[in-house]
């Protein structure tokens, strides 16, 4: 990235400084959004429209986020739930990978598979619960298998498309110059399925945390999803409320993991270009 | 340049191409060859199956009947001595490479890294990219891009270097400049061209023969030799009797071609 420092002309370092004033200006918007929620919530419930039986009030959900976060409880409950998301995430991209070089390259698997694909896409991984815990009980297997079934889908549908997306000129290029299997995969075919893997893959992330919580939460296997069960059980609604916003807060954090790791590894994309 | 040489063996001979897509005839009967040393330019109306006549000679794509020899071999794949330069530069160059690993690459399966490291330093410097081998192919200009693109082909130290309509995507004054450089690179390289246009101009003023092409299902209308003087000028090349000559015949062929096509059709 040092060339494009080297390059711009002031004109150029003008306009990248109006973007990161964007930029910041967008992450204040954000913070404002999500300050003005918290405090209709606390209006909400101080007003009587929420009842503090049903929803205690931002204040005392996070007074107790925080009481939480110095237990290991809470913390090994999280690792629980993002070993899971990670471990199916990792299974996801092995299975994706190949699904997508077979349907990409071979039109007979393309043209025997697409219709099963559609049928198995929108099924909620939620409905397999009970087959996964009749067959697995409420385990590690039961809840990667059935991330991998929710999440595996975004992922296979970006690497294929960017598979049928690859260019022509580009592959003449390294055929004319006989760069060979070795030189055209790492240097030109990986690089090309970067943008649609990444984004694939963040999308599966989001999910995969979201049915691992699921699986916790109606499975009854370990994690934080468990944690909000045992607290409704209990009745502690702050404890409850507490685990259900770290568990989006794990989500943005997962997110924003992706987005930090595109930035560098996408920079000769139009699309991080453009951001400046 | 021994271009007034005709008793040398062909480097390459194209014999008696032909092409069909299905039912469309491209290619019906296209015999040519190019001598060590020459700048042969292909010139044809659009539609004459110039791209198809230059990947079927490249080995990017099989022939229906016919052969290309290079170098006393018939083409079934990309031969190594062999380089293209693509039309569309802005594609065929890899953009999370900088220009000097762009150049660097194709010499990878050919030469060492010490060897690799002069090729192309020589190649940028010859183009006028010296000094700008850190740049990413998106921050420069279209111009400058097929500069690159021309640089990766001649570094790769190919006996022909096939251009596939190089200039087509830029800006009349970028092609001045870049046709010029062409012919510059060509004799310090001693490089063999074959170059395929539509513009009947930069034919005439680059070439030491221009192949004409009918339109399609297409054949060679005429094989002309170009007795212009060389070094070649831009503006005194181009004032001469001679070259005014040479283009109106090129392009009453090539209107000629385009009228007998549209009857045909």
């Amino acid at each position: 990235m040092t060339a494009v420092q080297e390059t711009s002309a002031p004109a150029g370092q003008a306009r990248r400084t109006r973007r990161g004033a964007a930029r910041n200006n967008d992450w204040l918007l954000g913070i404002v959004g999500v300050i003005a929620a918290l405090l209709i919530w606390e209006l909400a419930g101080r007003a009587g429209l929420l009842s503090q039986e049903v929803i205690p009030g931002p204040l005392t959900v996070l007074a107790r986020l925080g009481e939480l976060a110095t237990t290991p409880a809470f913390w090994l409950n999280v690792w629980a739930t993002l070993q899971s998301a990670l471990l199916g995430l990792v299974t996801v991209l092995v299975i994706a990978s190949v699904l997508a070089l077979l349907i990409g390259l071979v039109p007979a698997f393309r043209e025997s598979t697409w219709f099963l694909v559609e049928f198995l896409k929108p099924i909620p991984p939620i409905a397999l619960i009970p087959l996964g815990l009749l067959l697995w009980g409420p385990s590690l297997t039961m809840k990667l298998t059935l991330i991998t079934f929710g999440a595996l889908w975004p992922l296979l549908t970006q690497l294929v498309y960017g598979i049928r997306e690859t260019d022509k000129t580009v592959l003449d290029m390294s055929k004319s110059y006989r760069l060979g299997w070795w030189l055209t995969t790492t240097r030109i075919i990986v690089p090309t399925l970067l943008p649609y893997a990444l984004t694939g893959l963040r999308i599966s992330a989001s999910i995969a945390v979201v049915v691992a919580v699921v699986t916790e939460l109606v499975g009854g296997a370990r994690g934080m999803g468990q944690a909000i069960a045992v607290a409704q059980v209990n009745n502690n609604l702050p404890t409850l409320y507490a685990y259900v916003v770290a568990a989006g807060l794990l989500g943005i954090l997962v997110n924003l993991a992706f987005m930090v790791t595109e930035r560098p590894l996408l920079f000769w994309h139009p699309s991080v270009r453009e951001r400046g | 340049m021994n271009n007034t040489v005709v008793h040398d063996q062909p480097i390459m001979q194209v014999v008696g191409l032909q092409k069909s897509y299905g039912d469309a005839r491209v290619l019906a009967d296209v015999t040519f060859d190019v001598q060590p040393g020459e700048f042969v330019c292909v010139v044809g109306p659009s539609g004459s199956g110039k791209t198809t006549l230059l990947r079927t000679i490249a080995g990017l794509q099989p022939s229906s009947a016919g052969e290309v020899i290079f170098e006393g071999e018939r083409v079934t794949e990309p031969p190594q001595k062999m380089a293209v330069v693509f039309q569309d530069y802005s594609r065929s160059l890899l953009p999370w490479m900088s220009v000097h690993d762009n150049v660097v690459l194709p010499m990878r399966n050919k030469f060492g890294a010490a060897e690799r490291e002069a090729k192309a330093a020589e190649a940028l410097k010859a183009v006028g990219l010296e000094g700008k081998e850190k740049l990413y192919p998106w921050e420069m200009s279209g111009g400058m891009q097929q500069r690159a693109a021309i640089a990766r082909g001649l570094a790769y130290e190919p006996d022909v270097l096939l251009m596939d309509e190089p200039f087509a995507a830029v800006d009349a004054q970028t092609r001045i400049e870049l046709e010029d450089l062409v012919l510059r690179v060509r004799d310090q390289f001693d490089q063999t061209v074959l170059f395929v246009t539509h513009d009947i101009d930069e034919a005439v003023y680059l070439a030491d023969r221009v192949i004409v092409l009918s339109g399609a299902p297409t054949t060679v209308t005429e094989d002309l030799r170009i007795d212009l003087p060389r070094p070649r000028h831009i503006v005194d090349t181009k004032a001469l009797p001679r070259y005014a000559e040479l283009r109106n015949h090129v392009l009453t062929l090539i209107q000629d071609a385009k009228s007998h096509s549209s009857l045909r059709r």
